[in-house]
This record gives structure tokens, sequence and C-alpha cells, in this order.
């Protein structure tokens, strides 16, 4: 103890007999590498002089400039370069939160209250728009809608005869529409589960007051509602700025350009010092809206929780609307879903689109060879490059994945057991972060930091490294909340106990804390592994030629006009991810509802 | 010497509260001791360091002659090394283990060959008389059985120093019962020493060989359950232990019997207790300490007795029969109490000597119980 002052001694003691403390640490640090490190380097790319453009600036690489912001604001170009994909950004956001909330507010009543025929099997149906990739219905849209003004086959429509104009071809109408329907399963979880949680006695209440059935509603069950459907608006609104896939595939064709695809392009032309304005804005709204969100759900929940839970399940009886109803939401489950993957399906065996004659019909695309497609002559089962994307996919995505649950049970773990409270204050909130930032800029953020070489940390760009530590880093918000919240719920008492009777920190974990929290790390794992097999938007960025997975593979082969193989790529990747719930839900019990909040 | 706790000025701190401020306590090999106090006194605190779950702000907790953590000496061994035993209040039993495999657990830690570990648990078991449930889940079990799990999954290790965090406050009333009978043969059998956290009166009596009384993260006073409720040292005590509460009554108060206490008492008294079962209605005794007129207003039966509410003057004062009382609402009535039946106060809750009386001291006696 020679001249280390025992309280020292002491606190270094009381702190190293729980590890946790020192593995928090440890993992902060991690966290602060991965996530806040990459959005910094992003944000000092804005206002730095890149490399390609010292010559036009006139100053050295590396030095402060505004001239980035200068020309995104203010210069003459602005207009078309940042101004029109603000708005156009925007006008998307808002009109696919429009749609989402629209249908999903009125499924989420139909399905929590009413006797709608079908109920239960909707309240399934209708999520699975979300487990399937969103450009799925972009890629749908285009097979059906596309006119001659673009190269390639033409769509469904244009080969019977009916030329679609190009407003409802391309551009904002389908995209709103798309984003609407993909994000719509997120507010009828979102409002639905607060309905089912709203004390049903409260309207009744009202009724029994002799309020309406329609007073009772507006004035007592609305207000109510606000809270969840604040949440649901504002991260729809988030989740459609950040969207990359949709308003690429449609936009493209008549060059509307949003922040995302802007991004896209600034990087493709090595403009880094654009595109980090982009992003930079990109964050910004995405940290405005989501911070709104926390602001009106302090000033909301006040209200929110008082009184106790109706357990009745009352049912509004809709009458003569209950067929309607259904079919309404037959309807939407058609367009939803089955429509669109028809059409893919459909779109992947005929050799001219829309033609509808047997001898059109082949499964050459598929497992055929000598195809005319000339840089992809054969079918995408007999080519080599889809097994080795596919291969990629289920590498990259099943490392991040299960990563990412680990990393998420042990940062519940860390948080609740440390007795440090800033240091769990600090885990969570940088383990959140990657929520505030959209996964284009994120994307983007990745690239702005490991691209290059950072002191010991090696150029990580081409490499499989790089999408998998940006996988785990945008799944981390999900991962981290369901560990923290099993782990708050598991309580200390159950390690407590197994240390008292002399259990160390790996046996512990291993043998009481990862048996009891199974059910939890299978979905913390699942539900990455769905998200990351259907994400276009990291991969988009990130993936290099050598690392190529299945979304940045069918989004090559639609660059090059082959339509048929994007498409049957992308079944593919739907196939991937629906079946990974399903397999999730039958097989190991996981809610799939539950977490889907991202 | 088997086993024994000795803590010495141990506090605990979180920030600006303080849980714990400065107890000693010994606590002798093989002695049964409640800790007894109101929710947040920091009796679990306590508990907890002792186990090491908590670390404390200062002072030195031993176990068994040996000192396991004393900031000022740097010292601090993981709750691993302590070999305590601590039963949990909510009996945190691993849900995913069967009831032998929770038993069996700490015994695997202790590398105990297969044959051993089955023997041993089948022995706990059957002690606890749950041995027909070694192959269910905690699930499926009731509160009751899960205690005797809880308990018997700490028995296995045979701790020599057993920490139990109510235990039994979970349980309904006849399981309580049953369970203290069961810890106290336990630790006739055993002779471990037992450390028990409990905020219930009753079963701290029932169970304790010793008991401390803890109030705001303090030891109030420490002595057998009869010393605590015959000799309490401070009014905190007094009022805390004993059901009905005591009548408490302030001597500035222009009441019949705070008048007649005043009296007798000294200068520094300025408040004394008289417990309901002390209080004598109808024809006074010869040697009281006070004696005044009442009138019943309710008479509350709660099974094996009564008890009687009066009005004396302005105070409320509740009389603890055995038998049927002979008196109905309304009734006037003389109520009083022997000379040494009253506990004395002086301003700061401190328990006066009966010194403090005017007559002649004699030594303390315990209060006539009523019968």
């Amino acid at each position: 103890m020679s001249g280390v002052s025992p309280k020292l001694l002491y606190s270094a003691r009381v702190t190293l007999a729980e590890p946790a403390t020192l593995i928090g640490i440890v993992l902060a640090l991690f966290f602060a590498y991965l996530i806040a490190a990459p959005v910094l380097a992003m944000l000092v790319d804005a206002v730095v002089v890149q490399v390609p453009d010292a010559r036009r600036i006139g100053a050295e690489p590396g030095t402060f400039t505004l001239y980035y912001l200068e020309r995104a604001l203010f210069s003459r170009v602005a207009d078309p370069v940042f101004w029109t994909p603000l708005r156009n950004t925007l006008t998307i956001a808002f009109g696919g939160v429009a749609v989402a909330l629209t249908l999903g507010s009125l499924f989420a009543w139909l399905l929590a209250r009413t006797d709608m025929f079908g109920r239960r099997w909707f309240a399934s149906a209708l999520i699975i728009p979300y487990i399937l990739p969103g450009w799925t219905f972009a890629l749908a849209w285009l097979t059906l809608f596309k006119n001659r003004s673009s190269g390639g086959h033409a769509g469904w429509l244009e080969s019977l005869g009916v030329s679609p104009p190009d407003w409802l071809a391309y551009g904002p109408v389908p995209t709103i529409l798309i984003l609407g329907l993909h994000y719509m399963p997120f507010v009828i979880l979102l409002v639905g589960g607060a309905l089912r949680n709203l004390d049903a006695q409260l309207e009744e209440q009202a009724r029994v007051l002799g309020a309406g059935q329609r007073q009772a509603a507006l004035r007592i069950a609305l207000p109510l509602m606000r809270p969840a459907l604040i949440s649901a608006t504002i991260l729809v609104f988030a989740e459609c700025i950040g969207d990359f896939g949709v308003p690429y595939v449609l936009g493209l064709p008549v060059n509307y350009d949003v922040l995302s695809t802007s991004l896209y392009r600034a990087v493709n032309s090595r403009q880094e010092g654009m595109a980090a304005v982009f992003a930079a804005a990109i964050l910004l709204l995405g940290a405005l809206s989501l911070s709104t969100d926390l602001w009106l759900l302090r000033n909301a929940r006040r209200f929110a929780t008082i009184g106790s839970r109706g357990s009745i399940d009352r049912a509004t009886p809709l009458g003569a609307l209950r067929l309607p109803a259904s079919a309404l939401a037959g309807l939407v489950f058609l367009a939803g879903v089955v429509v669109p993957l028809a059409v893919l399906a459909l779109s992947t065996v005929m050799r001219v689109p829309g033609l509808f004659q047997p001898a059109n019909f082949t499964l050459d695309f598929w497992v055929g060879t000598g195809l005319p497609t000339m840089a992809f002559p054969d079918g995408v089962l007999r080519t080599p490059e889809f097994w080795d994307a596919a291969r990629n996919t289920l590498v990259i995505v099943g490392t991040a994945s299960l990563t990412a649950g680990m990393l998420g049970l042990l940062v519940g773990h860390c948080v609740t057991r440390t007795s440090w409270t800033s240091l769990s204050g600090f885990l969570r909130q940088i383990t959140f972060l990657p929520y505030l930032v959209p996964g284009v800029a994120f994307a983007f953020a990745f690239l702005s930091l490991f691209a290059v070489a950072r002191g010991p940390i090696p150029a990580l760009y081409g490499t499989n490294l790089i999408l998998v530590l940006a996988l785990i880093a945008d799944q981390m918000p999900f991962a981290s909340r369901a560990g923290v919240s099993a782990m708050m719920q598991l309580g200390r008492e159950p390690e407590e106990a197994a240390r008292v009777l002399g259990a160390g920190w790996t046996r512990r974990v291993s043998r009481i804390v990862l048996p009891i929290q199974r059910r939890a790390l299978y979905t913390g794992v699942l539900l990455p592994f769905i998200s990351g097999a259907k994400n276009l938007t990291l991969f988009a960025l990130l993936a290099a030629p050598g690392t190529e997975v299945l979304t940045t593979f069918s989004l090559r082969l639609l660059e090059n006009n082959y339509l048929q193989a994007a498409n049957a790529v992308v079944l593919v990747i739907a196939a991937i991810s629906f079946g990974g719930a399903l397999l999730g839900q039958r097989l190991l019990g996981v809610d799939l509802a539950s977490g889907f909040a991202k | 010497m088997t086993a024994g706790v000795k803590l010495t000025g141990l506090v605990k701190t979180y920030g600006e509260a303080t849980a714990v401020q400065g107890v000693d306590l010994d606590v002798p090999a093989g002695d049964f001791l409640c800790l007894l106090g109101p929710s947040g006194c920091g009796k679990s605190t306590i508990l907890r360091m002792i186990a090491g779950l908590e670390a404390q702000t200062a002072g030195r907790i031993e176990i068994r002659g040996e000192t396991v953590a004393d900031p000022a000496a740097g010292l601090f061994a993981t709750p691993e090394r302590r070999d305590v035993g601590l039963v949990f209040q909510n009996y945190a039993l691993w849900p995913h283990l069967t009831v032998a495999r929770n038993v069996e657990f700490g015994l695997r830690l202790r590398r105990m060959s297969a044959a051993a570990r089955a023997q041993r648990v089948s022995e706990v078991l059957e002690e606890m008389e749950i041995a027909a449930l070694a192959e269910r889940y905690p699930g499926q079990l009731s509160g009751g059985q899960q205690q005797r799990v809880a308990i018997a999954r700490t028995l296995a290790v045979e701790p020599k120093v057993l920490l139990m965090d109510e235990p039994l406050s979970n349980l309904d009333a006849r399981l309580r019962l049953e369970m203290r009978g069961v810890l106290k043969r336990l630790h006739a059998r055993l002779g471990a020493t037992i450390i028990f956290v409990t905020h219930d009166q009753w079963e701290a009596m029932t169970l304790a060989s010793t008991i401390a009384v803890m109030r705001d993260g303090r030891i109030e006073q420490v002595g057998t359950p009869e010393a605590i409720y015959e000799r309490p040292e401070s009014r905190f005590v007094v009022e805390f232990v004993g059901a009905p509460p005591i009548n408490i009554f302030d001597l500035a108060a222009a009441t019949p019997i705070a008048r007649a206490l005043a009296a007798a008492a000294g200068p520094r008294v300025v408040s004394a207790g008289v417990r309901p079962e002390a209080l004598v209605l109808g024809q006074p005794a010869a040697d009281v300490a006070f004696a005044a007129p009442a009138e019943v207003t309710g008479v509350l039966p709660t099974g094996g007795a009564w008890i009687v509410e009066l009005a004396c003057g302005n105070d409320t004062v509740f009389a603890l029969s055995h038998n049927r009382p002979a008196v109905a609402p309304g009734d006037h009535i003389r109520v009083s109490a022997p000379r040494h039946a009253p506990h004395l106060f002086d301003d700061a809750g401190r328990t006066c000597s009966p010194v403090s009386m005017s007559e002649p001291a004699t030594l303390p006696t315990p209060i006539d119980r009523a019968r």
C-alpha cells in the first residue's frame, strides 16, 4: 500500500468489484468512436477545404473554409443544388407523413376498437409493408408505370397502350404514396398500442355523462392519444427525410432531387464538401424533428398515464360499415403487399414487360443463360456475383446483428448495474444518437471518418468491416433500448444472489443473465437482421465493388436498366427479411410488433 | 468462535443524502439479531453493505474477526469472497433453473462432486420440506414455496453468517407465522449468526435474541426483545414497539392526565407514555401514577382482545383489555395507571430515569402486562 492513499485504493477496489463499470467505460469509448466521432468528422468536412477543391478555392486542403456552405446556401447555383432538394425533401416527408398518419391511425382504431371483419388477421397483415424493403414498392411501381421518357423496357401500362404521364410515373406523387404506405405500419403499431392502453372507461364515463360517440372520441380519446400521434408523426417524418432508396428509384428519371439523393451523387462524384453540407442539413432536420418530439412529449405525458388501464376489450360495433372497413383494409393490403410482390414476381418471368402471352413467359432471368442483357448474360441464380452478394449479405448483416444484440444487452447490463450515474447516462445517450441521424447522413458520416487512415486505424473503405460497424452503430438505438429495458425488468437481485453465493462476473453473465434474457437477445438480434438485410441507404454509400451486398447489387442492376434481374434480387431480399420475421415469430417467440420502433 | 459481525462507525452517503450515519454494532457469534425500523431508516443498506453489495463511505466491517471492508485501510472484499448467505425480500430465484438447480448453484461454485451435490441438495430440500418440488421451476411455485427455496439455496452452502432482508414480508399472515417457526428452529439447529431486517415489530419480537431499533440511519437502542419492550430508551422506541401504539401525553397540556403526571414527574420530563395494556379501567389500584375520570367513546373488538377508546378531557386514550370490558360507549368510568407504568421522556425524546419521579426511587419493574 506504500504511497497510495487508502481512500484511493478503496475507491479503486470498490469500482473493480463491479466489472460493469469497467466494461461500461470500454463501451463508452467504443461508441464514442463508432458513433460520435463519425458525425463530428462529417460536420468538420463541411467547413474545411477538401483535396479536389483546393485549387478552385485557393487554399490548402484541410484549412477552414465557408466555401461549401456559401455555395449551397447563397451562390448562383444554390437554388438547384440545395434549396430545391430541400423543398423536395420536405414535400415528400410531409406528404409521406400525411398518408401514413391518415391510413395508419384509421387502421389503428379499426384494429384496436371495432368489430371489423378479420381484425386479427389484418393486425399482422398490415404490418408486412414495413417488413419489406421500401424501394421494393418503388421498383414495382416503375415496373407498372414506367413510360417512354426513360430508357430500357417500358412499363406494363405502356405496353398495354396506355401512356402514364410523368407525374404519375415518377417524382413526388408515387414517392409520397409509397413512403406513406411503407411507414403506415409504424403508425398502426404506435397509435394502436396507445389505444389499447387507453382506459376505455374514460370514454365510457364521458358517454355516461351524456357525450355522443363523436364527442367522446374528439374531446376525450383524441387529446389522450396526442403523445402517440405526435411520436408517430415525427418518427415517420425523420425516416422519410433519411430515406434514400424510394426517391432515388422514382426521382432519377425526372431529375427529382431530394437531399439524400443529392448527397449520394455528391459522394459518387467526389464532392465531399458538398456532400457534408447535405448530410449536415439532413442531420439538422432529423435532430430538429426528434427534439420536437421529446419536447412535446415531455409536456404531454403528464396526463397521458393517469388512470388504470381498462382491461375489458370493448369493440365499437361498426354496423353497416363493417364490410366497407374490412374491404378498405383488404385494398390497402393488396396495394401494399400483394400487388407489388406479384408485379415484381411476374416481371422476372416476362421477356417483354406487360405482354401477357404464353411465349413471353420464361424463367431465363432466374436460371437461363445467354440473355440479351449484355453485361449480365446469365440468370440471377446462375450468376456468381449474386451468390457472392447473398453470402456477403448474410455474413455482414448476420455478424452485425449478432454483435448489436449482444452489445445491446451488455449496454443494458452496464447501464443498470454501474454505480456511476454519469456513465450510465452517457451510454444511453450515445447509443441513442444514431436515431437522431437519418440513415443516409449517418452513412456519409461513416465515410468521412473511415474512408481514410486516421492515426492507427487504417482506411476501412472497401472492407466488410466498415459495413458491419456502420450497421452495428445504426442498430444500437434499438438494441440498447431493448437491452436496457430487459435488464431493468430483470432487476439486480438475481445477479446479486449469484454474487453472494460466490459467482464472479463471467459466471453471472453466462449462467444467469444470458439464459434469463435469451428471448430479449433473440429480439435484439433478429430485428437488426431484418432491418439490415433490407437496408439500402447505408450500403449504397459504404459498399465498394469488392463488398457488394444484395441491396447494392440490385441497385447496380437497376442503374444498368436490367429491370428483371434487379426485381429478382429484390424479391430475394424481401424473402429473406420476411422469412426472418416469420421464423422469429414462430420459432423463437419474438414479439416483432414490440420492437419495430426502428 | 464460529462467526460474528462487527460494524464500527459505519457511514453511507449517496451524494447529499445520508442513509447510514455512524452505526456501531457488535453481533456475537450465534446471535439472531433483528434490525428493526421504519422504511427508509437504512436497515437494508446496512445488510447490503455487510454482504458487499454496497460500499460504505466510512467505517469498518468485520466478519468472523476479519476486516472485509474499511476505506481507511483501503480494504474492500467483493461479495463473492465474503462467504455470507443473503435471502432477498423477493427471493431472487433464477426463473430458468429448476428448484434443484437453484439450490445446487452455490455448490457447483465450490467445486463439489456431482454425488456430493445431489446428496446435499436433497438434504436441504428435505429440511425445508420441499423435496417434492425439486424439478419444478420457480414460476410454478407459490410464494411460501419460493421462500423455502430461497432459504434452501442459501443454506446449501452452509454460511456461517446469514443475512435476511425482510424475507417474510411478501407472505400472508399464516405463512409468515409458519416460516417464523421454521427460521427459529433453523437458527437453533445451525447456530449460525443471523442478521434479519424487518419493519414488523412482531416479527422482531418473536424471532430475535437481540433487537437493534433503527431510526434515520442511526441505531436508537440495542437490547433483548424484553428490554426493548420494557425498558425503551427513547420515545421513538416506545412508539415504534407495541400494538396498539402507546398513549403519549404532552405534560404541558391542561388535561387531567397530563396535570397528574406533570405533578409527579421531575422538571426535565416533557412528555410521558402509557401503554394501552397498562391502563386500568374502573376501580384504581392503591399505588397509581394517575387516576382520572373518562368517558367511553368506543369499544373495538379485535378478536381475542378489546380496544377501549376513552375521552379524558381533551385526550383520546386507548386501553387494551384481554377480557370483555364491562363498559359501553357513553359510560363514565375512571382510568388509571400503576405508579411505574408511565415512560417519561425529556425534551430530546430520551427516556428519563425513574428517579425523575418525585416518589422515592425503586428499580423499574416489568410493567404489568394486562392479562
